[in-house]
C-alpha cells in the first residue's frame, strides 16, 4: 500500500510503513542525520533529523524514527528548526574536542559537516573538554573516547548485523561511555565497521592514522582477495599508494579484507627473477630466467616425456592467469598434468551435488541450517548475511554447534553436536517419525513447514557426512546451498580448466573436446589423460614427474613432507608474489604482480564473474602471472599473442560456452554446467595432505594461507588473541 | 575504579566466587534463560548470591543468557542497586542531597572516612563495612540523614555518627 506525504511542499508517495526520514529523501529534502544508517533500526540517539509535521501537538517530530501516516505534512528546514538543530549541535560540541586538524575523520565527518553547515564556530557553553586517553591497547582499531557523540551506531552495527555485541552504552548520566566489558581492550572479530560507520573520529584505524587526508584519496574499484565471497573493495589510493581498503557499495568487509591488503607491501616480496647458481638462487634478468626454464623443460621433455612435466595453478591468480597457465601446460608443453593443490581442501560437492546460492539471498528463505559453526570465520561474508537474515528479515536460524560461538546468540535452535552427521540422522528420524530430543523436534518441524531452506554446507564433510548431508538435503522442499570456500578464485581455477580431466568451463577432455580445442588454439594438444595433484605428489616419488611448474601456491609450508618431496625434483620453477618456502628450494623464481597490481577477473564461490583492476605499478620487476607464462611460451616457440587481460577473456568467451555471455557482475547459472547433477567429486584427498588445517590454533577469520601471514596489521591481531 | 584497582580486583573474585556460587547462578539462568528481559532479576539473584558482580560472574551470566558480555556490562553499571566491587558486611549511605548538604552532611562523610579509613565507593580492611554517597534519599525533612543496610537515621550529627555505626557489628 502506498501513502501520500507533503515534504516542503512536494508531494511525494511513499510506502505504508516508510519513516519521514524516508518520504523526505523521497522528496528530494535533505534532512541531516548522525545515528541513522540504512543498514541498522531506527533509534533515534541524536535528534539532529528533526522536522515540523503541520498539526502536530508536538513542536519537533524526529524524523527517522517516527513512521510517515497518509496525507502528512511534513516541513524538513524552518528558522526554528534550524535553531534546534544549532542547539543540539552546540550540546554536543560541549564534550566533543573539535581537533579536526589531528583527526583521520576530518573531510568525511557527520559532525564536522554539520558545524560547518550550521557555522557554530564557537559555543555558548563554558565547560571544560570531556578529556579521556585515547585507548591504545586494542589491536587495529584505536578508539578516541573523547570524540564520541554517543550516537550508539557501533554498538548497533556489531550487535544487529555481526551478531557479536562488542560495544555496549556502559554507565550513566553524563559518565555514559561506549565501551566493552570492564573497558577491556578489543577482542572481537576486528572487521573495522564500527570504525566505518562511525559518524566522527570516535573510533578510527591504526593502519590509515596520519596517512592521509579523506580528501586527497582515489578510489579504485576491485575485488577482495582473501576468501571465495570476493567482496567488492574500493583501494583508496593518495600518489599511486594504497592509504586504505573501504567496501564499495556499502558492503561489509572483514579484518583480512579490510587491513590485510597490506601483505602486498611486505618485505617479503619478489622483486626480480632469480635462478639457481652453485646452489644459491641469485638475481638474474628476466631473459635468463625465461631462457633457463625454456631449456631444462625442453630437455626433460625430450628425454622423459611431456607426461614427467607438471603444472599447479593458483587458487589466488586471475581467471585469466589460470585459463592461460592451462593453456600452456596443454598447448606448449603438452601435458594434461595440471591441478590445482587447493582441491585437496576443497569442499566436498561443489559444482556438482552443491551449487551456492546468491549471498545477498540468504534472507529470502525461511530457515537456515548451519551445519557448519564456523561459516563465519571461513566466509565472513556467508556468516553476516546469515545474522542479517535473523537480525532484519525474523528467519529462523537452526544451528548445529557442539561449542559455543556467536551464532549461538541469534539461533532459534541449537543442535548440541560437534559434527553434523549425527544430528542429521537424528533430524531425519525427527523429520519422518516425529521422535527424538526436544531440541531436535522443534528444529525438525520448522523444517518441515519451510517453504524454502537455506543450508549451509560444511568445508570438510567425511564421506559418511557428505553422503547424509545429500541424502538430508533431498528431503527439504527448495533447499539452496551455501558452501564455504576458502580461496578467493577457487571456483575461477576450476572454471579455468585448471584440471586434468576438463578443459576451461567442465568440458571433459575427451577425443572430441580435445579436438576442438586443439583448432580453437591452433595447437597439438596431449591425448593421454593427465595426473591429477595427488597422483602428481605421488609421481614425485616413483620418479614419474621430473619437473614441477607451480603458479602462486607454496606447498612447501603447508606441509613438510611435501617439501621434502619437491626437493627431490630435477626441476622446480615457482612462481609467487612472495619468496616463499617453495621458491626458496626451486632452481627457478619469478616475481609476479599481486592481485592490487594487475587486471583480470575472479569468480568467487556464488560463480559470479568479478572485475579486479589495478590499483598499484607492479613492485619492481614483477609482472602479471599471464605475461610471465605468454614470454615463457614464446622463449618455447609457442605461440601466445595476448596484449591485455582483455584480450584472454574474450578467447575464454570463445572457448567456455559457461563464460561466452557471463557479463562482470552476474553468475553463471548452475544448469548450465556439463557438470549439473553429475555424480562427480571435484575434491581430491591424499595420504600426504591433512584435509583440516595443519594449523588448527589459529582462528580461521585471521587466517588464510600464506598470503595473509605478511599482513602487519592481521599480525597484531593474532598476537593479541 | 581504577585499572591498578581493577587488576587487583581480578585477582581476589577468583578467589571469592566459590564453585558452589555458580551452581546457584546456574540454576537461577536456568530458571530465566528463555524469558526475554531477564537480565535484571539475574544479575539482582546473582549479586545476592556473590555479594556483588566480578567481572567472571557477569561473563558467566553473558553466556548463559545468550549475551554479549559488554551489554551485561552496560546493565550492571547503568543501575545504581549494582556493584562491581564487593560491598562490607554493613553498608553506610550518606546523602548529599541539597538539604542534606547545606546541613553539613558532608562533614559527617568526612568523619566515617577518616575513623573508618576509607574513602567513598571502598570497603573497610575488615570488611565489615563499605561506604556510600548518595544524592536525596527522599527524606529530606531529616537532614542530615545516614542510611545503615535498611536503617535510616535523621537529624544524625558528625560527632555522633560513630556512635550508630557500633550498633552495626
Amino acid at each position: 500500500m502506498e501513502i501520500t506525504v507533503t515534504v516542503d511542499g512536494k508531494a511525494v508517495k511513499v510506502k505504508a510503513g516508510a519513516t519521514i526520514l524516508d518520504a523526505a529523501k523521497a522528496a528530494g529534502s535533505r534532512v541531516p542525520t548522525l545515528c541513522h544508517d540504512n543498514k541498522l533500526h531506527p533509534f533515534g540517539a541524536c535528534r539532529i533529523c528533526l522536522v515540523e509535521l503541520e498539526g502536530s501537538p508536538r513542536k519537533f517530530t524526529p524524523s527517522c524514527t517516527t513512521p510517515a501516516i497518509d496525507n502528512m505534512v511534513v516541513r524538513t528546514s524552518s528558522p526554528a528548526l534550524i535553531e534546534a538543530r544549532r542547539m543540539i549541535l552546540e550540546l554536543l560540541l560541549i564534550k566533543h574536542p573539535l581537533d579536526c586538524p589531528v583527526c583521520d575523520k576530518a573531510g568525511e565527518c557527520r559532525l564536522q559537516d554539520l558545524v560547518h553547515e550550521y557555522g557554530l564556530g564557537e559555543s555558548r557553553f563554558d565547560a571544560e573538554k570531556g578529556y579521556l586517553p585515547p585507548d591504545y591497547e586494542s589491536a587495529v582499531i584505536e578508539r578516541n573516547i573523547s570524540r564520541c557523540i554517543l550516537c550508539g551506531k557501533c554498538v548497533r552495527i556489531c550487535d544487529e548485523q555481526n551478531a557479536v555485541g562488542e560495544w555496549a552504552f556502559t554507565r550513566r548520566g553524563t559518565r555514559t561511555r561506549i565501551s566493552t566489558d570492564f573497558d577491556r581492550p578489543l577482542d572481537c572479530e576486528f572487521c573495522g565497521e564500527c570504525v566505518e560507520i562511525c559518524p566522527v573520529g570516535a573510533l578510527t584505524t591504526r593502519q590509515f592514522k596520519y596517512k592521509a587526508r579523506s580528501w586527497s584519496l582515489e578510489g579504485t574499484p576491485s575485488v577482495c582477495n582473501y576468501c571465495g565471497c570476493g567482496c567488492p573493495v574500493s583501494f583508496e589510493r593518495r600518489d599511486g599508494k594504497i592509504m586504505r581498503v573501504s567496501p564499495a557499495r556499502e558492503n561489509y568487509l572483514c579484518a583480512k579484507g579490510r587491513f590485510g591488503w597490506d601483505a602486498v607491501h611486505h618485505a617479503d616480496r619478489l622483486t626480480t627473477p632469480k635462478m639457481r647458481v652453485g646452489g644459491e638462487l641469485v638475481d638474474c634478468t628476466w631473459d635468463e630466467a625465461l631462457a633457463v626454464i625454456a631449456t631444462n623443460l625442453k630437455v626433460i621433455k625430450n628425454k622423459r616425456g611431456a607426461d614427467s612435466i607438471g603444472g599447479l595453478g593458483s587458487v589466488r591468480t586471475t581467471n585469466e592467469d589460470n585459463y592461460v597457465f592451462q593453456k600452456f601446460m596443454r598447448a606448449v608443453i603438452g601435458t594434461n598434468n595440471v591441478d590445482t593443490l587447493a582441491r585437496l581442501k576443497a569442499p566436498r560437492g561443489l559444482n556438482t551435488a552443491f551449487f551456492s546460492g546468491e549471498l545477498s539471498r540468504m534472507g529470502g528463505h525461511e530457515v537456515i541450517l548451519m551445519l557448519d559453526k564456523d561459516a563465519g570465520e571461513i566466509n565472513p561474508l556467508t556468516g553476516i548475511e546469515v545474522v542479517r537474515a535473523v537480525n532484519k528479515k525474523g528467519r529462523n536460524l537452526i544451528l548445529v554447534n557442539g561449542g559455543y560461538n556467536k551464532f549461538n546468540k541469534i539461533a532459534s535452535v541449537v543442535l548440541d553436536y560437534n559434527t553434523p552427521e549425527v544430528a542429521l540422522a537424528e533430524l531425519l528420524q525427527a523429520m519422518s517419525s516425529g521422535t527424538g530430543s526436544d531440541a531436535i523436534k522443534k528444529a525438525a518441524e520448522m523444517l518441515k513447514g519451510a517453504g524454502s531452506v537455506a543450508l549451509i554446507v560444511p568445508a570438510f564433510l567425511t564421506d559418511k557426512e557428505y553422503a547424509r548431508t545429500r541424502e538430508f538435503a533431498s528431503q527439504l522442499k527448495n533447499v539452496t546451498f551455501y558452501p564455504l570456500v576458502r580461496r578467493s578464485n577457487f571456483q575461477g581455477s576450476l572454471d579455468m580448466g585448471v584440471l586434468p580431466d576438463y578443459y576451461p568451463g567442465y568440458q571433459k577432455a575427451n577425443a572430441e573436446t580435445t579436438a576442438s580445442f586443439a583448432k580453437a588454439w591452433d595447437a597439438i594438444l596431449p591425448e593421454t589423460a593427465g595426473m591429477n595433484a595427488v597422483q602428481m605428489i605421488d609421481g614425485i616419488k616413483s620418479g614419474k614427474l621430473a619437473a614441477l611448474y607451480i603458479m602462486g601456491d607454496d606447498p612447501a609450508a603447508s606441509n613438510p613432507n611435501l617439501k621434502a618431496l619437491l626437493d627431490g625434483l630435477e626441476f622446480l620453477v615457482v612462481q609467487d608474489i612472495f619468496m616463499t618456502e617453495t621458491a626458496r628450494i626451486a632452481d627457478v623464481v619469478l616475481p609476479a604482480a599481486s592481485w592490487v597490481e594487475k587486471t583480470g577477473t575472479f569468480t568467487n564461490l556464488e560463480r559470479r564473474l568479478q572485475q579486479i583492476r589495478s590499483a598499484e605499478e607492479p613492485v619492481a620487476e614483477s609482472r602479471p602471472d599471464w605475461e610471465i607464462i605468454q614470454a615463457l611460451a614464446k622463449k618455447m616457440g609457442g605461440s601466445l599473442h595476448y596484449g591485455s587481460a582483455r584480450d584472454i577473456m574474450n578467447e575464454i568467451r570463445s572457448t567456455t560456452p559457461l563464460y561466452a555471455d557471463l557479463a562482470p557482475g552476474s553468475i553463471w547459472p548452475q544448469e548450465k554446467s556439463p557438470l549439473a547433477g553429475a555424480d562427480a567429486d571435484l575434491s581430491l584427498s591424499s595420504d600426504v595432505i591433512n584435509k583440516k588445517e595443519v594449523i588448527a590454533a589459529e582462528r580461521l577469520l585471521f587466517s588464510s594461507g600464506m598470503t595473509i601471514t605478511r599482513s602487519k596489521e592481521i599480525g597484531t591481531i593474532r598476537h593479541n588473541c | 575504579m581504577g585499572n591498578e584497582a581493577v587488576a587487583q580486583q581480578a585477582a581476589t573474585d577468583n578467589e571469592t566466587i566459590t564453585p558452589e556460587m555458580y551452581r546457584r547462578i546456574d540454576s537461577i539462568i536456568e530458571r530465566y534463560k528463555d524469558k526475554p528481559g531477564s537480565l535484571i532479576p539475574v544479575l539482582q539473584q546473582a549479586q545476592d548470591v556473590c555479594g556483588y558482580l566480578p567481572h567472571p560472574v557477569q561473563r558467566y551470566v553473558a553466556k548463559g543468557l545468550r549475551m554479549s558480555p559488554s551489554v551485561v556490562f552496560g546493565v550492571a553499571t547503568f543501575y545504581s542497586f549494582f556493584t562491581l566491587v564487593p560491598r562490607g558486611k554493613h553498608v553506610i549511605r550518606v546523602c548529599l542531597g541539597t538539604a542534606c548538604y547545606v546541613k553539613r552532611s558532608e562533614e559527617i562523610l568526612d568523619k566515617i572516612k577518616a575513623e573508618l579509613e576509607l574513602e567513598v565507593g571502598e570497603i573497610t580492611r575488615d570488611k565489615k563495612y563499605s561506604l556510600e554517597a548518595v544524592r536525596c534519599l527522599g527524606a529530606c525533612g531529616l537532614a542530615p540523614v545516614v542510611v545503615v543496610d535498611q536503617d535510616t537515621y535523621g537529624d544524625v550529627a558528625a560527632t555522633k555518627v560513630m556512635d550508630i555505626l557500633k550498633k552495626y557489628e
